[in-house]
């Protein structure tokens, strides 16, 4: 199961990184990263056909905010 | 009285029947007739010499003709003799022989589109043949037709010299361009889009931005080249044609090689052409050149050479059409062969189309390959049409290069110590941020950083090594802010310059891939 952290910047989501990556995904139906991620999260099928059940995937939001 | 001389080959001399008879002082008119009876019409008045008691009459004054009949201006007497001799006589021209009238009895621009009629059919092109003549250009208002013509004939060349070199026409609504007897490009009722080609971005292996050996499986090799495999599988890996080589024409560079890892294994690679609409409801011609290091084949069915169309976010469910011709009747050889298929995706009418649609090219071998096996793949071709062309590249490298731009890119500074990679400017004491820029994408990228210890920032005389490096916000499809975070020692407000680390692999990667 992948982790992807949601990064919050001024209230609104900047990317979303998976877990122990320095890969950063801008929130963009389109992008496949993007929309491979939604698909293991809701559930539905990959960009390369393959399907995949939800919940494959989960997000923890961040709040990258300064203070 | 007999010509003296050459008779006269033409013509139609001859002498008036007497009228004088009919000569009664009353009557000027009277019919005209030679040879005891027969009516003659003469051209005109002057054509006749008519004598009236010995004197000479003068035409159209003393008489006047018309049809076969002379009127005299004062009616002859009964007493009056008559002679005539008619001088000439109009007759039809003799029509020439066949094949008699030559070019120079033809005055220049006297043959006219009305003579030459809406249908000027030009005897077919080739071997032992007239080729077509020029001056098509004068048939604007009409139709010319040219023979169909054959690659190795063409229908229309521009000299015996080069009989196999021209234009054909090979199907309805398709024209074909020859040389040297081999079809190099063809115009259809589905016109090549930008006169593309090839529908493959790197079709020849040119462009490897992430490196030129891979082993981790299911991961982009060169550019627009998707390994499918799984950890261990084995390696992917560029290699180098000798240079002048013929067993793969028009000498390319390199070639894709897959190294199997555990035996019994499939190699399958995969592209995406950016456009689920490319091919749909009409032929195209898939080719490549393939080898291995043992003889083996490809996949039969629908997981072996496809065509895929995948409709994107949302889309309708992908379709798939298998490539059969000499993907499926031709092994893997030992030896470089050159591999052909030609499918037709379905047609995209119905169809919902989404975000990031493509058309796939997907590849898989027979799982029999033993461990160490190699796989060559070299020239890979998508084009319009049921015949597969010469192999086009898609242009320079730097035009290929740059296709490959809207997909992936990667900023890798070189490898002297502190290479710059962009300026930025101190946010705070411990983060700097910088705008990068990049080649317009397909879509909003992914940015990947390698280990934010991999760059440093340099400000006036500091030099920080980065504990992180990190998109900041989003990605916009032609740039994003970057933060690369340091414990300490930045002036806020103040300009600086990231670096590469020297002592580690520095890059960004961005990516808009399909898939």
């Amino acid at each position: 199961m992948m982790k992807y952290f949601k990064h919050m910047l001024d209230g609104v989501v900047a990317n979303y990184q998976p877990e122990g990556s320095n890969t950063f995904i801008p929130p963009v139906p389109g992008n496949t990263d993007y929309n491979n991620m939604i698909a293991e999260i809701e559930g539905g099928y990959l960009t390369n056909g393959d399907s995949v059940a939800a919940g494959t995937s989960t997000i923890e939001e961040v709040d990258d905010t300064p203070e | 009285m007999p010509y003296i001389g050459k008779s006269p080959v033409t013509g139609n001399y001859n002498s008036l029947d007497d009228i004088s008879g009919s000569f009664n002082s009353s009557t000027t008119t009277f019919n005209l007739l030679v040879n005891s009876g027969t009516a003659l019409t003469p051209v005109r008045a002057e054509a006749l010499i008519i004598s009236i008691n010995g004197v000479i009459q003068e035409p159209t004054t003393d008489f006047t003709v018309s049809a076969a009949t002379i009127t005299f201006t004062t009616a002859p007497a009964s007493t009056d003799t008559f002679f005539g001799v008619v001088l000439g006589q109009q007759l039809d021209v003799a029509v020439p022989s066949d094949g008699t009238v030559s070019t120079a009895k033809i005055a220049d621009g006297a043959v006219t589109m009305a003579k030459l009629g809406e249908t000027v059919t030009v005897a077919k092109g080739g071997t032992g043949a007239t080729t077509a003549a020029a001056g098509f250009t004068a048939l604007a208002s009409t139709q010319a037709t040219v023979g169909d013509g054959s690659a190795a004939a063409p229908a229309i060349t521009s000299s015996t010299a080069s009989a196999d070199s021209g234009i054909y026409f090979p199907a309805a609504d398709t024209i074909g361009m020859v040389s040297g007897g081999t079809e190099q490009f063809r115009f259809g009722s589905n016109p090549i889009p930008g006169s593309r080609k090839n529908l493959v971005t790197n079709g020849n292996f040119d462009i490897w931005q992430r490196g030129t050996s891979f082993s981790t499986g299911t991961e982009y090799t060169a550019d627009a080249w998707r390994w499918i495999g799984t950890a261990g599988s084995g390696a992917v890996s560029r290699q180098t044609f000798t240079v002048g080589q013929t067993d793969v024409p028009g000498n390319p560079t390199y070639y894709w090689r897959a190294t199997v890892g555990t035996g019994d294994v499939a190699v399958v690679l995969l592209t995406s052409i950016e456009g689920v609409g490319h091919g749909a409801g009409v032929p195209v011609t898939v080719s490549l050149w393939a080898k291995a290091s043992e003889t083996t084949g490809w996949l039969d069915g629908d997981s072996g050479p496809t065509l895929v169309q995948r409709y994107g976010t949302g889309g309708s469910t992908a379709t798939r059409v298998q490539l059969d011709g000499t993907f499926q009747s031709q092994s893997i050889t030992t030896s470089w062969q050159k591999f052909v298929a030609t499918a037709t995706p379905g047609s995209i009418s119905g169809k919902t189309v989404g975000a990031g649609n493509f058309l796939e090219l997907y590849l898989q071998t027979d799982a029999d390959l033993a461990s160490s096996a190699t796989l060559d793949i070299a020239q890979v071709q998508i084009e319009y049409g049921s015949v597969a062309t010469s192999f086009d590249a898609g242009g320079d490298i730097g035009t290929i290069l740059n296709k490959c731009y809207r997909y992936y890119e990667r900023l890798t500074p070189n490898t002297a110590t502190n290479q710059a990679i962009f300026q930025a400017y101190n946010v705070t004491s411990t983060v700097a941020s910088g705008i990068f820029n990049y080649t317009h994408k397909r879509v909003a990228p992914t940015l990947t950083f390698t280990a934010g210890a991999t760059f440093e920032v340099r400000h006036q005389t500091t030099t920080a090594v980065c504990t992180a490096a990190a998109l900041s916000g989003s990605s916009d499809e032609d740039r994003c802010l970057c933060n690369f975070t340091v414990s300490s020692g930045l002036t806020g407000g103040q300009g600086c310059v990231i670096r590469r680390n020297d002592t580690d692999t520095t890059y960004i990667e961005v990516s808009a891939e399909l898939q």
